[in-house]
């Protein structure tokens, strides 16, 4: 992957905010954005495996406090 | 048409002299004492960059007036009324979340690696070793290398946080979020000072000898408009 | 389960929350992105798997317990696998980068 430059750095940052922050409002459509992969279906399915896994040892990151 | 959401603000109706996305109309959806400024959109029309960039500078307007929170982009509903009602189910959580970014802003910096760690030396190959090993042995240093990494992106954003001195609540951050990136943070500020925390924050950007240091804003707050 | 495992599956369930932040509640898209799109995910997921993999291989070499036929077969086997799943990316139309969950779709914006 190429370098970022300080101008690629600072659009990646906006593009990640307008798409990823904000408020997320219940209920609503989203309609789809051109040139962004917004397709992961089933992720809930995953998050639950990893739950359940972690649940099992003893909670997130094995019971022992871990800096973030 | 559906209504393509951009920020929410406090009722009444705040004066605004601007068009929505494409020049097309601006509507403002009230339930209580919230309302929603979108735009009417068709659905099958796909959202592109140039949206995207349009929207944002839409909620920076909205934004210099009132309190606001931005939503995020490709947000639409079917109707005003739908609208409404999504606003009144969590009326509470968003008049918090207004106040607690009223007369703020958002600042951003972004500290990037300034050297490539698969540069580091290349040890030749040793001779009579396989390739299996040889693989080993470079996954070894590679994940060496990421586990250093990370461990000096947490160290930067021990030392961001103390040089800015804020509250934690105030503050958001991620590591390691690309090849390129150490740091990603953004820490809301009161939109008066937000000129001079800015200068601060480049300065302490500045002031590392692995990273340089890049700094946004002061933008609409996006990153701690959630509501949970 | 060792402790490097779990700091693992937070790792995990961060980019997978992440991720899940990113979803919309519809998705309104043409067939073909969406075959593209679960393949994306599915080889995300054992992308995160196999260097998950790799990292147990890497402390098990430093642990100093294996022969070095054992070493050389472990790197040779990983070697493969790594190349098997690059393959099947790109049978998708993938780049192997695009199977990073860490940077997740923006790298189409810049």
């Amino acid at each position: 992957m190429r370098e970022l430059t300080p101008a690629d750095a600072s659009l990646l940052e906006l593009v990640d905010r307008l798409l990823h922050k904000g408020v997320v409002l219940a209920g609503e459509a989203t309609i789809s954005v051109a040139g962004v992969d917004l397709i992961y279906l089933g992720l809930n399915v995953v998050l639950a495996a990893v739950e359940t896994l972690e649940s099992r040892n003893g909670g997130p990151g094995g019971g022992s406090p871990r800096r973030s | 048409m559906t209504l393509l959401a951009h920020a929410i603000a406090p009722a009444p109706r705040p004066s605004l002299d601007a068009e929505g996305l494409r020049g097309r109309q601006l509507n403002w959806s009230e339930a209580g004492d919230i309302g929603l400024w979108s735009t009417d959109w068709d659905p099958a029309e796909k959202l592109d960059r140039g949206d995207a960039l349009e929207h944002h500078r839409l909620v920076e307007r909205i934004c210099a007036a009132q309190p606001c929170l931005p939503v995020r982009f490709g947000t639409a509903f079917a109707t005003d009324d739908a609208a409404r009602a999504s606003l009144e189910s969590r009326a509470q959580a968003l008049r918090a979340a207004l106040d607690r970014v009223a007369g703020k802003s958002e600042l951003a910096v972004t500290l990037l690696w300034t050297n490539n760690p698969g540069g580091a030396a290349r040890r030749p190959p040793d001779e009579g070793v396989g390739p299996g090993r040889r693989f080993m042995e470079e996954r070894r240093a590679r994940y060496l290398a990421r586990d250093t990494r990370r461990a000096r992106a947490v160290e930067l954003v021990e030392c961001l946080i103390a040089g800015l001195s804020v509250e934690r609540a105030l503050v958001w951050h991620d590591i390691c979020t690309g090849e390129s990136v150490a740091v990603s943070l953004a820490v809301l500020v009161p939109s008066e000072r937000a000129a001079a925390r800015k200068t601060e924050l480049e300065r302490l950007a500045s002031g590392f000898d692995d990273v340089t240091g890049v700094v946004n804003g002061p933008w609409p707050p996006y990153s701690f408009a959630r509501v949970d | 389960m060792s402790q490097e495992l779990a700091d693992e599956l937070t790792e995990l369930r961060r980019e997978v929350e992440r991720l899940r932040g990113i979803l919309p509640e519809r998705v309104d898209v043409d067939p073909d992105e969406v075959e593209q799109g679960l393949a994306r995910l599915v080889l995300a997921l054992v992308e995160f798997l196999r260097q998950l993999l790799e990292r147990q291989a890497v402390r098990r070499m430093e642990g100093g317990t294996l022969s070095d036929e054992e070493v050389e077969r472990m790197g040779l086997a990983l070697m493969r696998l790594e190349q098997k799943v690059h393959e099947m990316a790109r049978g998708f139309g993938l780049d192997p980068s695009d199977l990073n969950l860490g940077l997740g779709p923006l790298g189409n914006l810049i």
